[in-house]
């Protein structure tokens, strides 16, 4: 199987008037065929910058790639210059958003939205195009598509419109879908749905997808393999299995620590992490989550980690799993104490 | 892997604490737009330029050797820079066609068009912060009658109403102020009522309510200070509009009278002998233009510095 | 536990114009919220959950129905009241960002409610802006700052302050973390807990999460299209759901664990939240119900007790 797509060593910084916030810091990953690979981190961990940088959709100022590679299939991206960008996004790699309401055009009708995008990428008549359109609607569950396809967007309720927007992304039949927080604003019963026509759209169309999200039940009923980000960095890597059952790196068990377990009972704390994370504008040296970590060492505070083996693929960025660090304090530490 | 000193590896623990305080000084609403400001060049540019304006006119008529009326027959329609004989003054922008000082005559103009300017805009200004005040917060009927009122005064063109006052009043600059107050006041009155009834929504005003407080505490203390700086950049938008609405009505003899001199009245008379004497034209519509210039890059500069939406 | 009632819902409905015709945002709701308990508020956008919660704290007027308050005074709550009732019930917001005024410091902002309640003096009110500030876990230099220099979750923990200025029985807390990331999410939960029982309050703790609700609620009420569904203890609920609803909503949220994931059978509702507008009569669920019959299409179904202290609207639920 191919990648799809290589990310090397990606630093992005935003200069703003307050000086320069690193927003990306060193971001490595890779995305095989047909894979799932959940993103997942907190507000300001650089998620979502990394997945438009991906299709370099941030604004070039204030936005720049300090340094770094992506590789998409053939294509260079770090490199490319717009006029290539514009051939590449949509055909080989395409966006689903959060909200779908401020993705749509509110005074274009659903179907021209549809097919503007296909006769964008691909040579058809204005007939073919429709049928096409009509068709994509189809496997995005949308009842009445013929109908439907000639009414504008705000027609459409919440969860119509997120199909709408995954039909245009597939429109041209991408390797790469980047489905940016594509269920936070739906509701549960909406969600399920959605992630259901997901799973459903990857299996046969054998996309890959990279799905960015806060919420870890998401990320535990539809990927394959989880990266797990923080102030800018991916701290933890593996498959969904190694981050849920074997974490390793503080960070990963402090989050699925403090989720509510439903056999949980109120009289037992929820265990959160104190503290916020860094400021991106001045960067902490060492490990970003020294500050709030219970197992902070000097070495941690001084010193950016690098990926550690913990097995196989299952990579983590912590001084814990250095071959010399005492083995006593990993495990006293790792109980929390 | 490199081997690692294992004192490197001494735990620490967390120090959360230290992440709950707060890197960056504090620093208010004002003081953070202000600093963005600064770093707007255009915008500071034109500050200065609008306060050497208003220096100029503050300043020039006082010590200028000649009076805005004195004339001097020998030499009328002087060029720019002409050294009179008899007294050694230059006359920096000539003199007209009664040998008045242009230059005195323009910044004497200056104070008069800056005057009406910015007392039309601040009449207006309270008579729209009131009404709009009222409107957006009570809502309902009050708020759609006093609405249809203000469309109602829109639809009558505003040279009528000046006619009018003119015929009633005598010509001057209060006249001036009143006509442009009587129809001025919708555009704040409008925006103000616009703000409220957005600010009205917001959680804080609803958690004020819940608190318990009266109407007057909110509209004070949470509404209108949180409208102020929608309400500068207007004002600071609609001094460029009241300029030329003077320059304007004394181009066309409604304004200021004899021997008064507004920048209006003084294109006026150049624009007479244009064909030979460009500069007496030129001069007083340069100074009408650059002061809207200035005011209006003032107020863009001072829109984008006061949007929180847009601070990082 | 004290079995003593707080506040009493009688068939409470709030109703809107709206050009399309009425939008019955809460319709005909009868239950009550025990003193010291944290009862818990779920449902889907348009539920009308957020209403309910802005008519207990008397932002809107309720269209009919009775409102009544045990507290430290008894009182029903109405125009007239609402002043006395704002010292007894306060509300938390979901969004950290537009709850505070951005023009004044956050000690303004907690003083603010004392000074409405004409309560103590001006020095004695700035001690009670410190010791609150460092109740909610905050520091006293805090007070000069402006709210933008703060985070989601300390802004949220300010919000929390104000509330508890005036020192209320009764909060409503609306939607309080969904605005938060998780790992502060769990913060914000342990505070209002600990405060819960330092000080005696009373929460009806609005959400959607379901898993936050079913850890920090009592009881839970799940509520769809302006009506309850269903009423019952939270273990409950979970062990014994026993309305349709409830079952496709419990099943539709994702468990973070692939395993017992990849097992779930989850129920997926098909279509969408249908329009408060209008509703058809009888039960406001059975377009979308599996075991719709024609009686619950034309017969709305009552808030019955089921088994002890669980309540179920639903015909065909003996």
């Amino acid at each position: 199987m191919s990648k799809v797509l290589v990310v090397n060593d990606l630093h992005v910084s935003f200069d703003t008037y307050a000086g320069e916030v690193q927003a990306v810091r060193g971001v490595n990953f890779e995305l095989e065929e047909g894979e799932v690979l959940a993103i997942v981190g907190e507000s300001g961990c650089g998620k979502s910058v990394t997945a438009q940088t991906i299709m370099k959709l941030n604004p070039m100022p204030p936005a720049r790639i300090v340094k770094g590679d992506i590789t998409l299939g053939e294509h260079d991206i770090v490199n490319a210059t717009e006029k290539e960008m514009m051939k590449i996004r949509g055909k080989e790699v395409s966006m689903i958003f959060q909200d779908p309401m401020t993705c749509l055009n509110p005074t274009m009708q659903v179907g021209k939205q549809l097919t503007e995008a296909i006769r964008h990428h691909r040579k058809l008549s204005k007939e073919d195009a429709n049928k096409e359109a009509i068709h994509l609607l189809e496997t995005v569950k949308i009842p009445n598509p013929a109908q439907r396809a000639k009414q504008y967007p705000h027609e459409f309720s919440g969860g119509m419109r997120q199909r709408v927007m995954i039909a245009m992304a597939l429109s041209c039949a991408p390797k790469l879908l980047i489905a940016d927080e594509p269920t936070t604003a739906l509701d549960v019963t909406i969600q399920a749905q959605i992630m259901d026509l997901l799973q459903e759209i990857k299996e046969k169309t054998n996309t890959a997808i990279i799905l960015i999200t806060h919420d870890l039940g998401v990320v535990a009923s539809m990927a394959d393999r989880v990266a797990v980000m923080y102030a800018g960095k991916i701290v933890e890597t593996g498959t969904a299995e190694d981050i849920f059952y074997r974490p390793s790196h503080p960070y990963t068990e402090a989050l699925l620590r403090s989720l509510p377990k439903t056999e949980l009972d109120r009289s037992v704390r929820l265990v959160s992490i104190a503290g916020t994370p860094p400021d991106l504008l001045l960067p902490p040296k060492g490990c970003g989550f020294a500050s709030r970590c219970t197992s902070c060492m000097k070495i941690c505070q001084t010193e950016l980690p690098p990926d550690f083996t913990v097995e196989g693929k299952h990579q983590s960025a912590c001084w814990l799993l250095h071959e010399d660090c005492p083995s006593k304090q990993c495990e006293v530490n790792s109980d929390g104490k | 892997m490199d081997k690692l000193d294992k004192s490197r590896f001494e735990w620490v623990g967390a120090n959360a604490l230290e992440g709950e305080g707060i890197a960056r000084p504090s620093i208010s609403y004002w003081k953070d737009a202000m600093k963005r400001l600064s770093k707007n060049k255009t915008a500071i540019v034109c500050l200065g330029v609008i306060i050497l304006i208003g220096l100029m006119a503050i300043v020039v008529p006082i010590i200028s050797p000649y009076t805005v009326s004195e004339q001097h027959y020998a030499h009328t329609n002087a060029v720019m820079g002409f050294k009179d004989p008899t007294d050694g003054h230059l006359h920096l922008f000539g003199t007209d066609k009664l040998g008045r000082d242009i230059f005195t005559r323009v910044w004497s103009g200056a104070r008069i068009s800056l005057f009406i300017a910015i007392t039309a805009v601040f009449v207006n200004f309270i008579i729209g912060i009131v009404y709009g005040g009222i409107a957006g917060y009570m809502g309902g009927m009050l708020d759609n009658v006093m609405m249809r009122f203000i469309e109602i005064i829109n639809g009558i063109p505003y040279l009528i109403i000046v006619i009018l006052l003119m015929m009633v009043l005598k010509p001057g600059t209060t006249t001036i102020i009143i006509a442009y107050a009587a129809v001025g006041w919708t555009g704040m009155a409008r925006l103000v009522r616009g703000q409220l009834m957005s600010l009205k929504e917001q959680d804080y005003v609803v958690a004020a309510k819940v608190m318990g407080a009266k109407p007057a505490r909110i509209i004070a203390k949470h509404l209108l200070p949180n409208t102020l700086s929608v309400v500068i950049v207007n004002i600071t938008l609609a001094i460029p509009s009241a300029i030329f609405t003077e320059a304007f009505l004394s181009f066309i003899g409604l304004g200021v009278p004899v021997p008064l001199a507004s920048w209006g009245t003084l294109a006026n008379d150049g624009v007479k002998i244009f064909q030979m004497y460009p500069t007496q034209l030129m001069i007083p519509a340069l100074c009408i233009s650059i002061t809207m210039l200035s005011f209006n890059l003032l107020g863009d500069g001072l829109r984008d510095a006061l949007d929180p939406r847009l601070r990082r | 536990m004290e079995n003593k009632k707080l506040v009493e819902l009688k068939n409470i409905s709030k109703h809107f114009k709206v050009s399309e015709g009425i939008l019955k945002a809460v319709d005909n709701v009868t239950f009550d919220i025990m003193k010291g308990e944290t009862l818990g508020l779920v449902g889907e956008s348009g539920c009308g959950k957020s209403t309910l919660g802005k008519v207990l704290m008397g932002i809107y007027a309720p269209t009919s129905g009775d409102l009544t308050y045990y507290g430290r005074r008894t009182m029903q709550i109405n125009k007239k009241t609402l002043f006395a009732y704002s010292k007894m019930a306060q509300i938390i917001f979901q969004d950290p960002y537009s709850s505070l005024d951005p023009r004044m410091t956050v000690g303004s902002i907690v003083e603010e409610g004392m000074i409405i309640h004409k309560m103590y003096d001006r020095k004695k009110r700035q001690e009670r802006v410190y010791e609150l500030l460092e109740l909610v876990g905050l520091n006293r230099e805090h007070a000069n700052r402006f709210p933008h220099e703060f985070s989601g979750g300390q802004r949220q923990r300010i919000g929390i302050a104000r509330a508890l200025a005036i020192e209320p029985e009764f909060i409503v807390c609306d939607e309080p973390i969904s605005a938060l990331d998780v790992s502060i999410q769990s913060q914000i939960i342990n505070l209002l807990h600990d405060l819960q029982k330092k000080l005696d309050l009373t929460y009806l703790f609005i959400a959607h999460d379901l898993n936050i609700v079913k850890y920090i609620s009592d009881r839970i009420a799940v509520m769809y299209l302006g009506s309850i569904m269903e009423l019952a203890t939270s273990d409950e609920l979970y062990s014994n759901t026993l309305h349709p609803y409830s079952q496709a909503l419990l099943s539709a949220v994702p468990i973070p664990d692939p395993n017992k994931e990849a097992q779930k059978h989850r129920q997926i509702l098909t279509g969408d939240v249908p329009s408060p507008i209008n509703t058809p009569k009888g039960c406001s669920f059975a377009g979308r119900c599996t075991y719709a019959t024609d009686i619950c299409k034309q017969e709305k179904p009552v808030l019955k007790e089921i088994r002890q202290g669980h309540f179920v609207a639903c015909h065909h639920v003996i």
